[in-house]
């Protein structure tokens, strides 16, 4: 190359280092670390109040510590969290728990105790079926092949390692009853027990004391020939008879009330609130009456668009009549936790109006409701 | 100096032309896909074509918008806006009431043309769905009193027109959560502090301002316009507090309806079709 080449190509590489230097100068500063007050406690006068906070996907430092310190003002000691097996794993064996320590370490500085439900998202290094490739679209998220389900449970395994002590209640995937949570296959109650037996001796080796939460299924009334989801209190049963009882220390379950009150009797063909007596008899009848039960998720929704919304008046009402209901009648519930705290970013959708805060942090009435409720 | 310029430009060798490759081959790509994209077929709009019929998902549960009559049949601004926009396609239209979940698969895997639903975009599926222009706007509106009633100025803040009124919300709502903000907002300031008044419903936020107990009324749109046809003297504030916008939901891959649907919608709102249709279903202050 000629000399003049060379001073071209220099000019060119100056011309590229200088447009590097100007994007970096545009990009924002890095925000300031957060640093992390003394401890705190939650000051409740009902320890059953629990929400699912969902900050999963939030990037902001000051956001995460800002959503547990509502919580914590709400009078929520107990909180259920996301922790999605892909941001842990993207690649097999290599772990990094930044965001996940972040999480933890504040909502434990916050005076909160976490619930943290474990799987949904698979990595795409471990959805691979047989000879399906990962990009395929039916190798879908929530994909996750019976050949892989040791991985999931040495990710479960290093979870419950890093964080005893810290996380002391663990939930084993989430809805596995519907096909859209267990990749869009025939769900599997047999399967899924084989994949919570699996995590469960996993977590106690990890943790001997730490508490394995199965089931969290989706109150559905589906019958077995259904492509989309299976009956929950069929579900269990066949879970049950595959052995998952002695695979828990507790179960996990959605108490959604949709259009009723919460004090609507229950009934097989009827999805309320009171389905958790349903799910608790199949509990005492296959002799597991000793295991407690965790609401990781439930409550009302206010859009005006959906159509198993109530009014606004109605949602605050029956949010607190559950909790007193809870309370007074279902001593095996710990914790009634409610979907959800906030989201990060508006949906657009009828989900925005199961939210207690804004994405703005915001509290809306019904907030400000449970906290009056719980804490005066 | 500029010829100068442009000839050692052009007649310098190596690293020059380096550049010149690098932004030809970035470009030639860019051309290509873009020429791809625009050669993939729209399924639907040919089908469309090809048939004559648009095939609308609709969730009938939500009068004024889309509901089922006692004889089984489909009404509602929607159902009105599809048949409109089927004759301006020259499109026989066909509907299929689909619970509100499942509207927008409806059109990604192709069983349905568009989703005329009273939907609101939503910004995370644009990967899978494309959005119209809004042909309604939804959301918190603040009503006041034809005569007298403080109206929001032109470019000021809702927090400003708040200033020291006495706002009827219902309990919990999206008024309720504004107005609410507003008196943390000028708290202790005694003269501009806002006095929010909740009540149970929507209906009842608004008598109160009709009965003079309220200077405002922060509720839902469809209701404020509902309420608006039956009580004269009543006006709105202003735009919506909390615009929610419906627009038509297409597949992503429907590049050539999306536009039609546009060209159709934009002719229809100066022709005075979509006034007149939202005056028929919300009144006059809809239109």
């Amino acid at each position: 190359m000629s000399p003049q080449a060379l001073k071209l190509a220099g000019l060119w590489l100056v011309r590229a280092l200088l447009l590097a230097l100007v994007f970096t100068l545009i990009q924002p500063p890095p925000a300031p670390p957060i640093v992390l007050g003394p401890p705190q406690t939650v000051v409740t006068r009902h320890p059953i109040v629990c929400t699912h906070t969902r900050v999963t996907d939030e990037v902001e430092a000051w956001k995460i510590l800002r959503t547990f310190e509502m919580v914590r003002q709400m009078g929520a000691p107990t909180i259920t969290e996301y922790f999605p097996w892909a941001y842990y794993e993207a690649r097999r064996g290599e772990y990094n728990w930044l965001h996940a320590d972040v999480r933890i370490d504040y909502a434990r500085n916050q005076g909160l105790t976490v619930i943290a439900r474990l799987g949904g998202i698979v990595p795409e290094w471990a959805r691979k079926p047989g000879d399906l490739a990962p990009d395929d679209p039916q190798a879908i998220h929530t994909l996750l092949p019976e050949e892989r389900f040791d991985d999931f449970g040495e990710f479960v395994y290093q979870f419950v390692r890093r964080y005893a002590g810290r996380v002391r209640h663990i939930i084993i995937w989430n809805e596995p009853n519907v096909t859209l949570e267990w990749g869009f296959r025939p769900v599997d109650p047999e399967a899924y027990t084989r994949l919570l037996r699996l995590a469960y001796a996993r977590a106690k080796e990890a943790d001997p004391t730490v508490n394995v939460l199965g089931g969290a299924l989706a109150p559905t009334l589906e019958p077995a020939t259904s492509e989309l989801a299976l009956n929950d209190l069929l579900y269990l049963e066949r879970m049950y008879a595959a052995g998952a009882g002695e695979a828990m220390d507790a179960l996990a379950v959605h108490a959604y009330g949709l259009r009723f009150p919460p004090e609507e009797p229950p009934a097989a063909d009827a999805l309320n609130f009171r389905r958790v007596e349903l799910l608790r008899e199949i509990m005492v009848r296959f002799g597991y009456g000793d295991q407690p039960i965790y609401i990781t998720e439930g409550g009302w929704n206010d859009s005006p668009r959906w159509t198993h919304a109530v009014r606004p008046l109605a949602r605050i009402e029956y949010t607190l009549r559950a909790f007193q209901w809870a309370e007074s009648n279902w001593p095996y519930v710990r914790a009634f936790c409610i979907w959800a705290f906030r989201y990060p970013a508006p949906q657009r959708s009828y989900g925005d109006y199961f939210t207690l805060v804004t994405p703005e942090f915001t509290p809306k009435p019904i907030y400000e409701a449970i906290r009056e409720w719980a804490t005066k | 100096m500029g010829d100068k310029v442009s000839k050692r430009r052009w007649t310098a060798d190596g690293g020059q032309w380096l550049g010149v490759i690098v932004f030809a081959a970035v470009a030639a790509l860019a051309m290509i896909w873009v020429a791809s994209q625009q050669r993939e077929e729209d399924a639907a709009w040919a089908r469309i074509r090809l048939t004559g019929v648009l095939r609308v998902a609709t969730d009938a549960s939500y009068p004024p918008f889309s509901a089922v009559d006692e004889n089984g049949d489909l009404f509602g601004f929607d159902i009105d806006l599809a048949e409109a926009l089927g004759r301006r396609l020259g499109a026989r239209v066909e509907f299929e009431n689909i619970a509100y979940d499942a509207l927008l698969a409806a059109v990604v895997s192709g069983r349905n043309d568009v989703v005329i639903s009273a939907f609101i975009p939503q910004l995370d599926k644009l990967h899978e769905a494309a959005f119209t222009r809004p042909y309604f706007v939804s959301g918190t509106v603040a009503v006041v009193k034809e005569e007298g009633g403080r109206k929001k100025e032109e470019g000021g803040s809702w927090a400003d027109w708040a200033r020291g009124q006495r706002l009827a919300v219902e309990y919990g709502a999206g008024g309720d959560v504004a107005a609410r903000q507003w008196a943390r907002q000028f708290a202790g300031q005694q003269a501009a502090g806002v006095t929010v008044l909740p009540q149970p419903t929507a209906q009842d936020a608004l008598l109160t301002l009709v009965n003079g107990a309220a200077d405002a009324a922060l509720v839902d749109a469809v209701t404020a316009y509902e309420f608006l046809r039956s009580q004269p003297g009543l006006a709105l504030a202003g735009p919506p507090i909390e615009p929610e916008p419906y627009a038509i939901a297409v597949s992503a891959r429907s590049r050539e309806l999306l536009p039609a649907l546009n060209r159709a919608l934009t002719e229809m709102e100066a022709d005075g079709t979509l006034p007149d249709l939202r005056a028929k279903w919300f009144g006059e202050a809809a239109r």
